[in-house]
């Protein structure tokens, strides 16, 4: 259940490949284990596919989904976490049983469980 | 009804058609409205309703819906779409009274439901985006919901549910989306219900 460590995914690495390619790279990440950061905001209709894809492999103990975060779209959110900081676009997308987010202080805050 | 009758219907019935779709993250009162508006407007429910989460686990039509409010028509038919999530865990239905077995077979279900909801978004005239305003509009799920309906120019009204319950906080949720248009209702008790009517009936024109 523990977290394993953290993916960076460069922008150009994750737009080289095909729509395919680039979820099954993000998804193998995170079903073993690892919190990965992508250095840029994916779409919405590309957080849906994302979202599609995870529902896919969730199995019963293996993979329970994923907690996703993309700043970008925060961004005019008012009061929400990254609210004002309209050059911060990435996502963090992360084991949903390994991590517990909070917002503390306007920081993205993942929590490892021991 | 074939397509072609009901393209025919249509054309001779000159209220304007929509499909009026909602849509949100689990648990948050979909069904209720779906079922509130259908009772209103068609004398029908729509959908059952759980406290248990994930309860729509296939997406849910009611045709035929003879909506007005004060003198505005549509015709609308009511989509009540499966809750979004990015997670399912069979564990959390055992917290409900349901078995290992019952547990796992629901959670097969409701990513199948995502997967469909996600799929069928594109059938969407109007959206409810509904939302439970006693908890903190913090998931990434409203906020790709309206991103892709916003990308996709489709219209949608945000609806902050369960105002009934004492700690309920619909200003937080137009706190955090100030440009878009927020109803605060609740389903249960019809609370609100005339105001959502109203901006519904604004997409009659
Ligand atoms: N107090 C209160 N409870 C509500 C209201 N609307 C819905 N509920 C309750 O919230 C729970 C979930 O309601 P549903 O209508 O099944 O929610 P849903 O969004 O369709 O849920 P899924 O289909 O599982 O995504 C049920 O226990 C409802 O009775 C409301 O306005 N006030
Ligand atoms: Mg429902």
């Amino acid at each position: 259940m523990t977290v394993q460590g953290v993916d960076f995914i460069p922008e150009a690495i994750l737009d080289r490949l095909e729509a395919e390619a680039r979820f099954d790279l993000i998804l193998n990440s995170v079903s073993q284990k690892n919190v990965v950061v992508i250095e840029r905001a994916l779409e919405p209709q590309e957080e849906l596919d994302l979202i599609s894809r995870t529902m896919q492999r969730v199995d019963a103990d293996r993979f329970t989904g994923i907690k996703l975060f993309s700043l970008k779209s925060r961004v005019n959110g008012g009061k929400s976490l990254f609210g004002r900081s309209k050059s911060l676009t990435f996502s963090v997308i992360a084991p949903s049983d390994s991590v517990q987010v909070r917002d503390v202080g306007g920081v993205l805050s993942l929590r490892i469980p021991s | 009804m074939s397509s072609l009758t009901t393209m025919l219907s249509r054309f001779l019935s000159k209220k304007k058609h929509a499909n009026l779709c909602l849509i949100g993250e689990v648990n948050t009162g979909k069904s209720t409205l779906a079922n509130k508006i259908g009772i209103d407007f068609a004398g029908k429910e729509i959908s059952p309703v759980s406290e248990i989460p994930h309860e729509t686990r296939e997406i849910a039509v009611l045709e035929k819906v003879d909506f007005s409010n004060d003198g505005k028509e549509l015709e609308l038919t009511i989509i009540d779409m499966p809750g979004i999530a990015t997670q399912v865990d069979w564990r959390e239905f055992t917290k409900y009274g349901l078995n290992k077995e019952e547990a796992m077979q629901r959670a097969k279900e409701a990513t199948k439901g995502i997967v469909e909801a996600i799929k069928h978004l594109n059938t969407i005239d109007i959206a409810l985006v509904v939302m439970d305003s006693t908890k903190v509009p913090f998931d990434q799920v409203n906020l790709t919901l309206l991103g892709a309906l916003e990308m996709q120019k489709k219209p949608f009204i945000i609806v902050a549910n369960k105002i009934d319950l004492p700690n309920s906080s619909p200003d937080l949720i137009q706190e955090t989306f100030p440009q878009h248009k927020v109803v605060p209702i609740s389903a249960l008790k019809g609370e609100g219900i005339d105001r959502l009517y109203q901006a519904i009936a604004q997409f009659a024109s």
